[in-house]
């Protein structure tokens, strides 16, 4: 992680990583960008990734994704250690809080998939042990779900209600006030 | 007179056997649901005989397309936590289907809520302040008392003022308020049935102890969760005859579900057979439950017993560092009572603190860091005064003060009547205390960390104590968790609690 603080030219001369896919498609990226997912990083650690890294659960277009999302919190990592040193504490700070907005506005963007999509990430960052994309992606569905009525959450999810009339009409009754 | 208070405890008992009932069995018959009569008998046969393959063919959501169907169970569990802490979320959620409803209802996720340290905040505190007569008909204002809910975030006031809704203890009027502003959530302590009359008492996590108002003697009690809208009358045990009442508070439990855990510490006098004006401290706790449960009384135990002198003359001081304290106002002396071991003291404070503690001008809040330490508020004459104890020699010293009557000078609505006598002390918090002049009820607050005086402050609108109450935490659902393999999961953890 710390010399990949020192420049991306550097890092990706040291160590590129290929990444395959379900469907056998190859991604080259960077070590920085790979450790992200605590899953290479133990093989990385491990020394089994030369030629390449397979990842049979997740498809081209999902580690696309995932990738893509590696690849700017990796670089912003990159930036806020670089930044630390070279900078006064007020100026961090801005530089800070510019790369925090930028991240987020990232993070927005990257959610705007469908549901289907957004499984697929919540199932493969699980998969890569990638904590910052598994809590953004969880975090999306469960905004999702807020404010609805279980109704519209089943409509939404396609759940069905295997809850029997006599059952539902006992839950209700538990938490009257929450269905109101 | 008797008969009446019997014959409501008699309802209110039945109301919650009734819950009690409900909560527990699937007898549906008396609560006629929203959609329960369009799921007659016919839905359920067409349900149960149809479940398996309806279940398949909607789980599977067209074009082989990942679904919430398709996440292992601890990655449902994180996505479930995402809407911690809001307990209205999660209970919506819990009622979707019985895989989500054993997900939120689980152990683990319970365990998981406590961990992540997101209890949620006092969402609000109900005030409670006397009632100016509703009209000229009406009941006697004297025994009366307005309880407001005020939400602490503004955004939320709508659903929060409902989610706290007294409603199913307490009538709403539309009462005159007087000088504070007009405000729709204000209910006069008349519960339903007319004649039996509650304040607030305290208040602990998401639960609220109701007394008997006014009480000179132990008064009845209800326990209610505001948000579940669920309750428990107690009724004062008749062995106990007619002590003197000093106070009644919520005591922690311990466990998930607060409305099986709570415990109620009653305070009382017994007064003396020889000198009416002396009398014995004594302390009955009550649990619920069907074990352990019921009143226990403290006294049998005691061999040191304390005796006081004066027992008209005492007030309730402050709740603090793990104490209950009163002033006796002729005998300058405190009482103080020990939470945890239930055993009462006399203190006698040092020579330049020995004044007649009354309610107005007495009381005892805690140190500034929250620890072991107190403070005494003092009103003396024209001034506030805060004192502490020194770290080390733990020498009582004045630690701050303020003249009132330059302070407020600067206020809005300021006239130079005000402030003559002594002002009143109308209720303390931690870092406050809320005064008003002896000469009419002109509320300002004190910031005891600057000693500044400021009138602004929802706390200054209600001429009364605050309780702090927050939406019940962690989430616990009984209803419907004891199918298939949940059965030994549910059961479990009700028992450990």
């Amino acid at each position: 992680m710390a010399s990949a603080g020192s420049g991306d030219e550097k890092a990706a001369a040291a160590a590129m990583i290929t990444l395959i896919s379900s469907d056998n498609e190859k991604f080259e990226v960077t070590e920085a960008t790979a450790t992200l997912s605590q899953t290479i990083r133990h093989m990385i650690e491990d020394g089994c990734t030369d030629g390449g890294v397979p990842l049979p659960n997740v498809t081209s277009k999902i580690l696309a994704r995932v990738i893509e999302y590696c690849k700017k919190h990796a670089t912003a990592a990159a930036g806020e250690e670089g930044s630390s040193s070279s900078f006064s504490d007020a100026a961090f700070l801005e530089v800070d809080r510019a790369f925090l907005e930028e991240l987020e506005e990232f993070d927005d963007a990257f959610l705007e998939v469908d549901r289907a999509t957004l499984f697929d990430l919540i199932l493969a960052a699980n998969y890569l042990d990638i904590k910052g994309l598994l809590n953004l992606t969880c975090q999306k569905v469960a905004d999702s779900v807020k404010g609805k009525t279980p109704e519209q959450i089943r409509e939404m999810y396609n759940i069905v209600n295997d809850l029997t009339p006599e059952e539902e009409a006992e839950i209700r009754r538990e938490t009257q006030w929450a269905f109101e | 007179m008797a008969a009446t208070v019997l014959a409501i405890f008699r309802w209110l008992t039945s109301k919650i056997f009734r819950h009690k009932e409900t909560g527990t069995e699937t007898g549906a018959q008396d609560f006629a649901l929203c959609d329960s009569g369009s799921m007659g008998k016919k839905g359920t046969r067409r349900r149960k005989k149809k479940k398996p393959s309806q279940a398949q063919a909607k789980n599977n959501p067209p074009a082989g397309q990942t679904s919430v169907h398709d996440l292992p169970d601890e990655l449902l569990d994180h996505v479930l936590l995402g809407l911690a802490p809001s307990l209205l979320h999660l209970v919506r959620a819990a009622a979707t289907c019985r895989r989500w409803r054993r997900a939120v209802a689980g152990g683990g996720f319970v365990a998981r809520c406590q961990a992540l340290h997101c209890a949620p905040r006092a969402a609000g505190h109900y005030y409670t302040r006397p009632a100016f007569e509703p009209d000229d008909h009406g009941p006697p204002a004297r025994a009366l008392k307005l309880v407001m809910f005020v939400p602490t975030a503004p955004a939320a006031r709508a659903k929060e003022r409902s989610l706290f809704s007294l409603n199913f203890i307490y009538r709403r009027i539309t009462p005159k308020v007087g000088r504070v502003p007009a405000r729709e959530y204000q209910w006069v302590s008349v519960t339903r049935q007319r004649s039996l009359n509650m304040e607030i008492g305290d208040s602990r996590g998401s639960l609220l102890l109701l007394q008997t108002a006014g009480a000179r003697w132990s008064p009845d009690f209800i326990v209610c969760e505001p948000v579940s809208r669920r309750f428990q009358a107690i009724v004062c045990p008749a062995a106990l005859g007619h002590p003197l009442f000093l106070g009644a508070f919520l005591l922690d439990g311990g466990g998930a579900d607060a409305m099986s855990n709570y415990r109620v510490l009653n305070v009382l006098c017994q007064r003396s057979a020889t000198y009416w004006e002396r009398g014995t401290p004594r302390a009955c706790v009550f649990a619920p439950g069907n074990d352990d449960g019921g009143w226990r009384m403290g006294w049998n135990t005691m061999d040191d017993d304390l005796e006081v002198r004066s027992v008209e003359k005492i007030h309730l001081a402050g709740r603090a560092a793990g104490r209950i304290y009163w002033g006796i106002e002729t005998a300058r002396t405190v009482l103080v009572l020990d939470e945890s071991t239930l055993k009462f003291s006399l203190v006698t404070f040092p020579e330049h603190m020995r004044w007649q503690y009354r309610r107005t001008s007495f009381r005892v809040i805690g140190g500034v860091d929250g620890d072991s330490t107190v403070r005494v508020v003092r009103m003396d004459g024209q001034e506030l005064a805060i004192y502490g104890q020194l770290p080390r020699t733990g020498e009582w010293v004045l630690e701050k003060s303020v003249r009132l009557r330059e302070a407020a000078a600067g206020l809005r609505d300021w006239k130079d009547s005000l402030l003559m006598l002594p002002a009143r002390i109308v209720t303390v918090g931690e870092t406050f205390v809320v005064l008003s002049p002896a000469e009419e009820a002109w509320l300002f607050s004190v910031e005891l960390e600057t000693m500044e005086l400021e009138r602004e402050h929802e706390r200054n609108w209600h001429d009364g104590p605050a309780f702090p109450c927050a939406q019940p935490w962690p989430p616990v659902l009984q209803a419907c968790v004891d199918q298939g393999d949940s059965v030994g999961k549910g059961r479990r953890r009700r028992k450990r609690c």
